[in-house]
């Protein structure tokens, strides 16, 4: 039964089924009708391909991808090109590349979701960043690109740069995103500590301080000056035992909250 | 006045009379259907012309009519008069008609890959086209917000005689700002598989697309089977508004190849570009494509851009510089397993006499890359998995980023819900999150079909995990007339403890 059914597909095709494809007929067709497919065909696009079929691609039409009028034509489907331009016309002409579904999905073109496929950039867009228009950073026609913005805060921030330059209050730190956040430029958000300074959020220092300057930065003025509350302040530490201890052994060594810092600065005493 | 209307309908009765009078009688049957649509095994060879309407019976008894709106030599696609679900595979078709013929008979329109509708056999003019309108709305808890509604024309004319001709054109407007952009609109006499090959306008070619928009004049002449090379001329538009711009030249050569056999083919194209204004060069690059593909085994795709600075040192460049690079591998050594690999990395362009570059970045020398896999598992229940990770890397600024991802999707089911999954987590510059997204689709009713997805997304700045939390709901509606209207609605709304954004989305898309 199978082998016959194999041989009348191959003629109902009107031509040698090897010349069509390599997949069997049979994986499609039933002997009942030539078309519709098979409704429990055992071919699928999802398995059998490099292209499964997603979102909306599941609603399509075969002859959509596979276009022609004979079965020649219709059946050439390594001639289907997985390319998104083979079938979608690439507006940005290439100008981001040939992989549009870093911006665009399957499930709707017009980028609905469009922020949350920004997490594949190096610049995932949260808080005050989701609710951007795209041309507010890559500009009317996309003439500013992947590669020609920067992640850093400046070429959007320039006005609250100027202002913190202007203000002698505000420390001397070029790097916005060590103290303000995405979700609100103030109140300013610590959170960069730990892997830009010492670690305070996490370790043995976590829950250990209540403000940056009650016990770290004494003088708010300039946050690079701090503290590791020598002298029982924090640390129980008697002077003659730590010299002793480091004096011959660590070079440069001397009593001081930096000194410490300069070996100590993954906040554990064995570091 | 009566009179010589009866005169004049005498004159015209007369001259009918005078075309040859033919009798067509078809039988086929329906070979599928469709919701909408039904096919038959009839069509131009038997007789059959757009808009007949094909009487279907069964056995002895007359169960509707359809009326034709497509032809192909042993085909057609019809619209039926009944609801298509009444109607059965193996239903018999007939046409019984009478065409008046003159002498000298319109030869037959060649057949054409093209969905393009005829709309004049003479001169074999058929034509394509889609109609968008988008509006959507976004509004970020009670003050800021966005609105904009986008239309959009594409539209495509192909003359066949007596020569191979089209006409291409695609815009689009914001009608808030009343602007519009013109990304195609060009004429093009034969096709990039004729001898020869011409575009005039906003030229355009896939294998030319990383040379940007022309304005211009491109020549392609194919040198044999497999190779064809060309000529590039015109002028660049405004990289803003894609408006003409005298102001630079372009100029280049290109060539392309194609070689096939039997499932292998390995295809691509070359072309040296130079742009100038002010009799200075403003750029000069070369762009390279290349596709190899091995059956469903492997496919492997290349796009560089190459730009050379012969005057000197130009933003600390020498000599060649890789502006762009992009590789990427499929390959599938099993039936249920796929992988792709993809390595990308950009610099920005730099402009020499034009203003293009972005005078005020930081980064003029900088090169972002990424590194993107992912691994496809699929069950022979239909289910498939997924699993990836992507990193990307910025050569000044210290930063990097990782995605991963794991997917799941359900057994496709037309009429059924279809179920996914897909959880991730990220870690950049600013953040570490992680988001689970669950979603479904299901059809409703002939012509919809719904998508919903709940996301609940939790991050933290720096390395604090859990210190924010939004939850995320979408929903869209399409709904399908035939094949030529679709409507589509989308309501998203985000909620977090301080904020909450809103999006809506509106669109139609009507194909002809």
């Amino acid at each position: 039964m199978g082998l016959t059914s194999v041989v009348l597909m191959a003629v109902l095709a009107g031509i040698p089924q090897e010349e069509l494809t390599d997949i069997p007929c049979a994986n499609c067709h039933s002997p009942n009708a030539w078309i519709p497919l098979a409704p429990d065909h055992t071919f699928q696009h999802n398995r059998d391909t490099l292209f499964p079929l997603e979102g909306e691609h599941q609603n399509a039409e075969c002859i959509q991808c596979h276009p022609g009028e004979t079965a020649m034509e219709t059946h050439a489907f390594a001639q289907a090109k997985p390319e998104c331009s083979a079938c979608h016309l690439d507006i940005h002409q290439n100008e981001f590349g040939s992989e549009c579904g870093r911006c665009h999905n399957t499930s709707d073109w017009d980028m609905s979701r469009w922020n949350q496929n920004h997490d594949h950039t190096i610049f995932a867009l949260n808080g005050m960043h989701a609710s951007l228009a795209c041309r507010d950073c890559h500009g009317v026609n996309f003439q500013r690109l992947a590669g020609q913005l920067t992640t850093d805060c400046f070429p959007c921030h320039s006005s609250q740069y100027r202002l913190a330059r202007e203000n002698p209050d505000h420390p001397d730190n070029d790097n916005c995103r060590l103290c303000h956040n995405s979700r609100a430029w103030l109140p300013i958000d610590m959170s960069q500590h730990d892997s830009e300074f010492f670690p305070i959020y996490s370790g043995s220092h976590r829950g250990t301080w209540t403000t940056c300057d009650a016990e770290c930065h004494f003088d708010p003025s300039d946050y690079q000056i701090f503290s590791c509350g020598l002298n029982g302040v924090c640390h129980k530490h008697d002077k003659t035992k730590m010299d002793r201890k480091h004096r011959g052994e660590v070079g440069g060594y001397s009593y001081n909250s930096v000194k410490c810092y300069h070996c100590h600065s993954g906040g554990r005493g064995g570091d | 006045m009566k009179r010589a209307a009866i005169f004049l309908s005498l004159i015209l009765a007369g001259s009918l009379w005078a075309q040859e009078r033919m009798e067509i009688k078809v039988d086929g049957k329906i070979t599928y259907i469709t919701t909408d649509q039904v096919y038959c095994d009839v069509g131009t060879d038997a007789g059959v012309g757009e808009g007949d309407t094909l009487r279907i019976t069964r056995g002895t008894e007359e169960v509707g009519l359809a009326v034709v709106t497509y032809l192909s030599r042993k085909s057609c696609v019809c619209e039926p008069l009944v609801p298509a679900e009444t109607l059965q595979l193996g239903d018999r078709v007939h046409l019984e008609k009478v065409k008046l013929v003159t002498i000298e008979e319109v030869p037959e329109t060649p057949a054409t890959v093209t969905t393009a509708k005829p709309v004049n056999k003479k001169f074999g003019l058929s034509q394509l086209g889609n109609l968008s309108y988008r509006y959507t709305y976004s509004q970020f808890s009670d003050s800021l917000f966005h609105h904009r509604s986008i239309a959009s024309l594409q539209y495509g004319l192909h003359m066949t005689r007596p020569i191979n001709t089209q006409l291409w054109i695609y815009g689009r407007s914001n009608i808030q700002n009343h602007d519009f952009i013109l990304y195609q609109a060009r004429w093009e006499l034969g096709t990039s598989e004729s001898r020869f090959h011409t575009q005039i306008g906003r030229v355009y070619s896939s294998a030319m697309a990383g040379v940007g928009a022309t304005d211009g004049i491109l020549l392609e002449t194919s040198l044999s089977e497999r190779i064809s090379a060309g000529l590039l001329g015109g002028l660049e538009p405004d990289p803003a508004t894609l408006k003409f711009n005298s102001s630079v030249t372009k100029g280049g050569v290109f060539t392309s190849y194609r070689f096939r056999r039997d499932q292998r083919s390995l295809e691509g194209s070359l072309a040296l570009v130079g742009q100038y204004a002010s009799g200075n060069v403003d750029r000069e690059f070369l762009y390279n494509r290349f596709r190899w593909r091995r059956g469903r085994l492997l496919y492997f795709t290349m796009n560089q851009t190459v730009d050379f600075y012969r005057n000197g040192a130009v933003g600390g460049r020498k000599g060649a510089t890789l502006v762009s690079n992009q590789l990427s591998l499929r390959i599938r050594p099993l039936n249920w397993l796929s992988i792709q690999s993809r390595i990308s990395s950009r610099k920005q362009v730099l402009y020499q006499q034009s203003s293009r570059s972005f005078p005020d970045s930081l980064f003029v020398d900088e090169t972002r890359s990424g590194w993107y896999n992912a691994v496809y598992f699929n069950t022979s229940g239909g289910r498939s998995y997924r699993l990836g990770a992507n990193y990307r890397f910025q050569s000044t600024g210290g930063g990097n980023s990782i995605y991963a991802f794991l997917g799941y999707r359900g057994p496709y089911r037309r009429e059924g819900w279809n179920f996914d999954y897909t959880g991730s987590f990220l870690h950049n510059l600013l953040i570490t999150g992680s988001r689970n997204q669950f979603g479904f689709t299901r059809k409703v009713g002939r012509r919809g079909s719904l998508f919903a997805e709940y996301e609940l997304y939790v991050y933290g700045y720096g390395n604090k995990l859990a210190d924010y939390i939004q939850h995320n709901v979408t929903a869209t509606y399409s709904w399908q007339y035939r094949s030529h209207l679709v409507v589509s609605t989308s309501l998203d709304a985000t909620v977090d403890k301080d904020y909450k954004y809103y999006y809506l989305y509106f669109a139609f898309h009507y194909r002809f």
